[in-house]
């Protein structure tokens, strides 16, 4: 039978059978042993994210932040964010991935913390992954990053239609800052990170900061 | 553990190469940014691997994967060099094909992207509606009336470089 895309059918440069046994080649081999060899971190883990699984490692943390503002408040929102207190942690989500890096310290500050995000053009695997994090004085901050997903949304074929989620705990104490991937623009530059590398990068030094 | 877990990626690694390379293949427009699509899926498949579906849906999930990786690609997404260049090196030769169809080309290229891929997923990679329906994660139904206008729409751009004269659409549906 005769189809409008029957002359499509013809563009196509090459057919699938006409690539049987490529997953054997020597370089479909070697594509596959590097591609196990890279760390896996779990998609809804509760715990830090790493960049561990792009070869990078950063370490997050310790450092310290005074809870309770004097207002006391446990909510806020805007158009570029929304914080609540949920379980123990300010869970921050992210309404506007594009807005300024003040309007979202704007939010933290109400709720009592010290907390400067960046969000920077990333790669699709990398987007809600905290790629760099510092946290500075004493005590321990716990945090993560993720990205949560609408009914039905599988985020690693559709990050943009997901949000991005911080949640730093209650009882942290210090200042922290982290740089945290977003769904990249059309045509924006990425900023992923230097994956050539297995070093820490210098920003991960604040596990130093102790445990308070 | 991680050896169950190394098994079963490979055998879905195994199993579907020919049609994820055959999938970038087609769509990009040269041999790296191909084998990038290939390893970059390939990648995102192992770290999720829990979610990727067994047997046919394998491949749909797939597709579906390197289809926005292939879209972030086209907003200049960086290379994974270092994995898939020996991989572009074995596809060159399919990039030297003959410019026949050059009227066919034209008009495809005319049409919008989402009707290309529709069209695409149909004439190259030969699913159905109900495996599109999966893929693009909506309904059968939906498949059917995007498909029928996306039909029309060729049809006419075909017409219009003079490459060919239009089907009718009703005897397909």
């Amino acid at each position: 039978m005769t189809t409008p895309e029957d002359p499509v059918a013809r563009l196509a440069r090459v057919d699938d059978t006409d690539l049987a046994g490529a997953g054997s080649t020597a370089a479909a081999r070697s594509l596959l042993t590097a591609i196990v060899a890279e760390p896996v971190v779990p998609r809804r883990s509760r715990t830090l994210r790493l960049v561990a699984a792009a070869g990078l490692t950063v370490a997050l943390a310790a450092g310290a932040v005074l809870l309770g503002g004097p207002g006391g408040a446990t909510s806020y929102a805007s158009s570029a964010i929304e914080v609540r207190l949920e379980g123990g942690y300010f869970v921050a989500r992210i309404k506007d991935p594009l807005a300024e890096s003040a309007e979202f310290a704007k939010a933290f500050r109400a709720v009592g913390l010290d907390a400067d995000i960046t969000l920077v053009p990333v790669s699709p695997r990398l987007v809600g992954v905290m790629i760099e994090g510092w946290g500075g004085g004493r005590g321990t901050v716990r945090s993560s990053s993720d990205v949560e997903a609408p009914p039905g949304v599988d985020c690693a074929v559709r990050p943009a239609d997901c949000t991005l989620v911080l949640r730093i705990s209650e009882d942290s104490t210090g200042a922290v800052r982290y740089k945290i991937g977003r769904v990249a623009e059309p045509g924006e530059p990425l900023q992923d990170p230097d994956t050539s590398s297995t070093e820490p990068t210098s920003t991960g030094n604040a596990s130093s900061g102790g445990t308070g | 553990m991680d050896e169950e877990r190394t098994a079963r990626f490979e055998a879905v690694y195994t199993a579907t190469f020919a049609h994820l390379l055959g999938y970038a293949l087609r769509r990009c427009d040269c041999q790296e940014d191909a084998a990038d699509v290939v390893a970059e899926t390939f990648a995102i498949a192992w770290r999720r691997l829990d979610s990727v579906p067994p047997g046919d849906q394998t491949r749909l999930w797939l597709y579906g994967v390197a289809r926005n990786v292939l879209a972030n690609q086209r907003r200049g997404a960086a290379r994974r060099a270092d994995l898939s260049a020996a991989l572009a090196a074995e596809v060159t030769g399919f990039y030297e094909q003959p410019s026949e169809d050059d009227a066919v080309r034209r008009a495809f290229r005319t049409l919008p992207a989402d009707d290309r891929e529709l069209l695409s997923l149909v004439a190259w990679e030969g699913l159905d509606h109900g495996e599109i329906a999966v893929l693009l994660r909506c309904s059968r139904n939906a498949v059917r009336i995007r498909l029928h206008r996306a039909r029309k729409r060729l049809n006419r751009a075909l017409a219009s470089t003079g490459a060919g004269e239009p089907v009718l659409i009703r005897r397909i549906q």
